[in-house]
């Protein structure tokens, strides 16, 4: 559900004149409200940037997400992200 | 393959039968109108973030609070609770940057990526069956981010 509203939220932001990218770790469901960019991860719910302390991992998306954002778009584009985390062990 | 949309649906419609997704056919879209490194970012998720302070999101709405929260931009872990109980929070207890990733952000503020972030961030429970009010409420988000001169949000599902 959640990756149904973080794309219909971003419209509603994108509308009011502010440049949007949302993550989505489920782009099926969140391309049918067709927020105009989409970063698709392959990380399971709760997690959308990664393993928790995985600063590297996040930056690796945040810094996608600012590449997505200076490209010129008119219409939604989705970028995958080939990263993966590994199963997360807490101590 | 796994159709994600499908079984989404098909769980989703043993609570409630009506349901369907929401579909648009067109984007609205806001080009950068400056280099990044001049812009002001806001996060906003949808992981039922709130102040320990402020009401907890409306759990007991049976087609879930559309409403929001303003995190301000100086919060830390500890400020924050989580009321949203569709998602397991241990991911996000142990590290609030993997949802709500405000230090990353800090840093590329000091590293001048970006030129600052908002006074006030915000958070959405987004566990929600019927969407108009959904929407109604992120036209106000974007006014409010626009009212605080953010140029670019950063946006996470739970």
């Amino acid at each position: 559900m959640c990756n149904q509203s973080v794309g219909l939220i971003a419209r509603g932001i994108e509308a009011s004149g502010i440049s949007t990218v949302c993550v989505s770790f489920r782009k099926e469901i969140t391309r049918l409200s067709r927020p105009p960019r989409i970063l698709s991860v392959n990380f399971s719910a709760g997690k959308p940037l990664g393993n928790p302390g995985d600063g590297n991992m996040q930056r690796k998306i945040i810094e996608a997400g600012f590449s997505l954002l200076q490209n010129t778009t008119t219409d939604m584009t989705i970028l995958d992200l080939p990263y993966k985390s590994s199963k997360f062990r807490f101590l | 393959m796994i159709n994600h949309l499908l079984i989404t649906k098909s769980l989703i419609r043993r609570r409630r039968p009506d349901f369907d997704f929401t579909i648009f056919h067109n984007s609205p879209v806001t080009l950068l109108s400056k280099p990044l490194n001049k812009c002001k970012l806001a996060l906003v998720t949808t992981g039922g973030l709130h102040l320990k302070t402020d009401a907890p999101f409306d759990l007991s709405l049976k087609n879930g609070d559309c409403s929001y929260r303003i995190l301000p931009g100086e919060v830390r872990h500890d400020d924050l609770m989580v009321s949203h109980k569709w998602y397991n929070h241990k991911f996000i207890n142990a590290d609030l940057n993997c949802v709500f990733p405000i230090e990353r952000m800090r840093e590329y503020v000091k590293a001048g990526e970006i030129q600052s972030l908002s006074e006030e961030h915000l958070s959405f429970m987004g566990h929600i069956y019927d969407t108009a009010p959904l929407i109604k409420y992120s036209i106000k988000a974007g006014r409010h981010l626009k009212g605080l001169g953010v140029d670019v949000a950063f946006l996470t599902p739970t």
